[in-house]
C-alpha cells in the first residue's frame, strides 16, 4: 500500500512540492498514476481507474464528458515522471527534512483556512493555504498512543530508520514487510521499499514499477502484448450463458445474475488495463485482483442485490454512539469549548485567532501541548492513524 | 495487503485529512475495523444562525467508493431545508449522475469519483450557510426559512445553544 501522500510536503521546507505530488497522482485512487491512460476530453487516469468509470457511467469523472474506452490512449510520459519521481523521492523528501531541522524557518503547519472560494467552488486541489495555526482535530487525540516524551526530531528519526532495520522492536510495524519500528520512523522507513538499489524482499509493487525508461520500450517492440478481452452485451445473453463465458475465461461463476455481470465487466477492465501497461501482471495476480473485487463490492452486490447507491443498505446498521464520543473526545471538546467562549462573548467580532480561541487554547493544555509535539515529528504513520477507542 | 480500491482511497483520504485539515472540519473512521464508516465534525459557519454551533455526523461509504458516493447524516437534531428529519443530507454532490432526486441539479454538481470526503463536508459546510430550498428535504424548514426568515434563524440558535449546554 502506497501510504504516502503529497500532504507530507508540506511539513518540510519545501511545501510547494504537495501540488506537485498531488499532479502525479490519480484523482480517481488518489495514489500515483499506474498506466495513465488520456482520455478523448485530454484528462489523464490510471488505466483500471478510467475503464472502471466508464463501465459505471460511461464518463470522465472530471469534465463529464461522454467517452469510450476503445478511445483511451496510453500517456507514456506521464508515466515516466511518475516513475521518475517515484525514484527521487526518498532522497527529496529526506534533504527536505533536514534542513526543515537545521534551519530556524518557522515550521509551517497545515491547518488550512476555508477562504471564500472553498466555500463556493469546487476547491480544484487540496492543497490551498498553509497557514499558521494550532493543529487541532485528529491529530490531538492521536497523540495520546504515540510517544511524545521520545518523539525524536525530524533529523533523529532519519537516523532512526538505518537504525531500527536492524533491531525489530517498536511500536509500529511497516504495512509492507512487517518490520516494528518507533512510529515516526515508519514513513522515512516505507521510502526505503521504493528505492531502486535497496535490497528490498518484498517488491510489492517494483515489478510493475520498476522505473526504467528501457523497459518500456523493450515491452512496446519485443514482447508480444497480452490479450484484449471484448465487452459483451450482457442483455442478449441468458444466464446459462452468462455462467458458461464466466467458466471459459476461467473466473468465478456463483453468484446472482447482476454479480456475474458485474464481475465479468471488471475481470475484462483489469486484463485490458493489465494490456496497457509497461508491466503486465501474469493471469494469477489479476485473479487475485479480482479475487479482492469479489470480496468487497462483489460481496456487496451479492447480498443487497444491485443497491450500490445506497451506502446505508450495506453497511453496519447500528451506530456505537459510546465508542464514537470516545474517539472525539478531545476534538469535541476543543470544538465545544472554543463554540462556549464565542458564545460568552457574544457581540464582538470574530475572526481566527481571537481572543475566544486564545482562551480555549490555554484551557486546554493537554490538546495544545500535544499538538505543539505532533508539529515538530515528520510524519505520523499510517499503521497507527486510526485511533483505537481505548486510547481516550 | 489485500485490500480494495475504496480502502485504500479511504485511507488516503484520512490520511491527507489528518496532515491537512481544513478549518472547523474533523474527520475519520469510527474504527479501525471498518474503513467504510466515518464519523465528521463539523463547525456552524461564521455569520449564520449555525455560528457557534458543532455538528456531529457520520458518513457511509459503499463498497465501490468512490464510483458512488457516500451517505451521510447529521447525529444531531439540525432544523434546516436540507436535512431530513432523520438527519440524513440531501444536497447534490451526493447524488451520483445518474439518480435525479431533484431536478435543478447541475450534473457538474453532482458526485463524480474526483469528488472527495473534504469537498462533501467543504459542501455542507456551505449547505449550512445557503439552504437552498428547490425541493426540500425537510418542507417545514424550508417553508419556515423562506417565509419566517426570523423565526427560523431563533429556532436554529436555540437548538445550537442548547447543544452547547448554554440554554
Ligand atoms: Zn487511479
Ligand atoms: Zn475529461
Ligand atoms: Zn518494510
Amino acid at each position: 500500500m502506497d501510504v504516502a501522500d503529497p500532504s507530507d510536503w508540506l511539513k518540510t521546507t519545501v511545501p510547494k512540492l504537495a501540488p506537485v505530488e498531488s499532479a502525479l497522482r490519480c484523482q480517481v485512487c488518489k495514489d500515483f498514476f499506474d498506466t495513465p491512460m488520456i482520455t478523448s476530453c485530454s484528462h489523464t487516469f490510471c488505466s483500471l481507474c478510467i475503464r472502471r468509470c466508464l463501465t459505471n457511467d460511461g464518463k470522465c469523472p472530471v469534465c463529464r464528458t461522454a467517452d469510450q474506452e476503445l478511445r483511451l490512449r496510453r500517456n507514456w510520459t506521464v508515466q515516466e515522471i511518475v516513475d521518475a519521481f517515484q525514484i527521487a523521492r526518498p532522497s527529496l523528501s529526506s534533504l527536505a527534512m533536514l534542513e526543515l531541522n537545521h534551519s530556524s524557518v518557522e515550521k509551517p503547519t497545515s491547518k488550512r483556512k476555508l477562504d471564500d472560494t472553498d466555500l463556493e467552488e469546487d476547491t480544484d486541489d487540496p492543497i490551498v493555504t498553509v497557514q499558521r495555526r494550532k493543529t487541532r482535530s485528529h491529530d490531538s487525540r492521536l497523540s495520546n498512543s504515540t510517544d511524545q516524551a521520545t518523539a525524536p526530531s525530524p533529523n533523529e528519526a532519519v537516523q532512526a530508520v538505518a537504525d531500527e532495520n536492524h533491531n525489530g522492536n517498536g511500536s509500529a510495524a511497516c504495512p509492507i514487510c512487517g518490520q516494528r519500528m518507533k512510529e515516526e520512523a515508519v514513513f522515512l522507513h516505507l521510502d526505503t521499499h521504493n528505492e531502486p538499489d535497496a535490497p528490498s524482499q518484498h517488491n510489492l509493487r517494483k515489478s510493475r514499477r520498476a522505473p526504467s525508461v528501457e523497459v518500456v520500450g523493450t515491452s512496446r517492440t519485443n514482447v508480444k502484448p497480452p490479450e484484449r478481452l471484448p465487452q459483451l452485451n450482457y442483455s442478449l445473453m441468458k444466464d446459462v450463458a452468462l455462467r458458461k463465458k464466466l467458466s471459459e475465461l476461467g473466473i468465478p461463476t456463483t453468484g446472482p445474475r447482476s454479480l456475474l455481470v458485474r464481475r465479468h465487466a471488471e475481470w475484462i477492465n483489469i486484463v485490458n488495463a493489465n494490456a496497457d501497461s509497461s508491466r503486465p501482471k501474469s493471469k494469477r495476480e489479476m485473479l487475485r485482483e479480482l479475487d479482492i473485487w469479489d470480496r468487497s463490492t462483489g460481496r456487496s452486490i451479492a447480498s443487497s442485490g444491485n443497491e450500490l447507491n445506497n451506502a446505508g443498505s450495506i453497511m453496519r446498521k447500528d451506530f456505537d454512539g459510546a465508542a464514537w464520543s470516545a474517539n472525539h473526545s478531545s476534538d469535541f471538546q476543543d470544538l465545544i469549548s472554543k463554540a462556549r467562549n464565542t458564545g460568552r462573548a457574544d457581540s464582538s467580532p470574530r475572526k481566527n485567532g481571537s481572543p475566544a480561541n486564545v482562551i480555549v487554547e490555554q484551557e486546554n493544555h493537554e490538546s495544545t501541548t500535544s499538538a505543539q509535539l505532533i508539529d515538530g515529528l515528520p510524519e505520523r504513520p499510517a499503521s497507527s492513524t486510526i485511533p483505537n477507542s481505548d486510547d481516550t | 495487503m489485500a485490500s480494495s480500491l475504496a480502502s485504500r482511497r479511504l485511507f488516503q483520504e484520512y490520511r491527507t485529512l489528518t496532515s491537512s485539515p481544513p478549518d472547523g472540519i474533523t474527520a475519520g473512521p469510527v474504527s479501525e475495523d471498518d474503513i467504510f464508516l466515518w464519523e465528521a465534525l463539523i463547525q456552524g459557519p461564521e455569520g449564520t444562525p449555525f455560528e457557534g454551533g458543532v455538528f456531529p455526523a457520520e458518513l457511509k461509504f459503499p463498497k465501490d467508493y468512490p464510483l458512488n458516493p457516500p451517505s451521510m447524516k447529521f447525529l444531531c437534531d439540525i432544523w434546516h431545508p436540507n436535512v431530513y428529519p432523520t438527519g440524513l443530507v440531501c444536497i447534490s454532490i451526493l447524488h451520483a449522475p445518474g439518480e435525479d432526486p431533484n431536478h435543478y441539479e447541475q450534473a457538474s454538481e453532482r458526485w463524480s469519483p474526483i469528488q472527495s470526503v473534504e469537498k462533501i463536508l467543504i459542501s455542507v459546510m456551505s449547505m449550512l450557510a445557503e439552504p437552498n430550498d428547490e425541493s426540500p428535504a425537510n418542507v417545514e424548514a424550508a417553508k419556515m426559512w423562506r417565509e419566517k426568515r426570523g423565526m427560523f434563524e431563533e429556532r436554529v440558535r436555540k437548538s445550537v445553544r442548547e447543544g452547547l449546554g448554554l440554554a
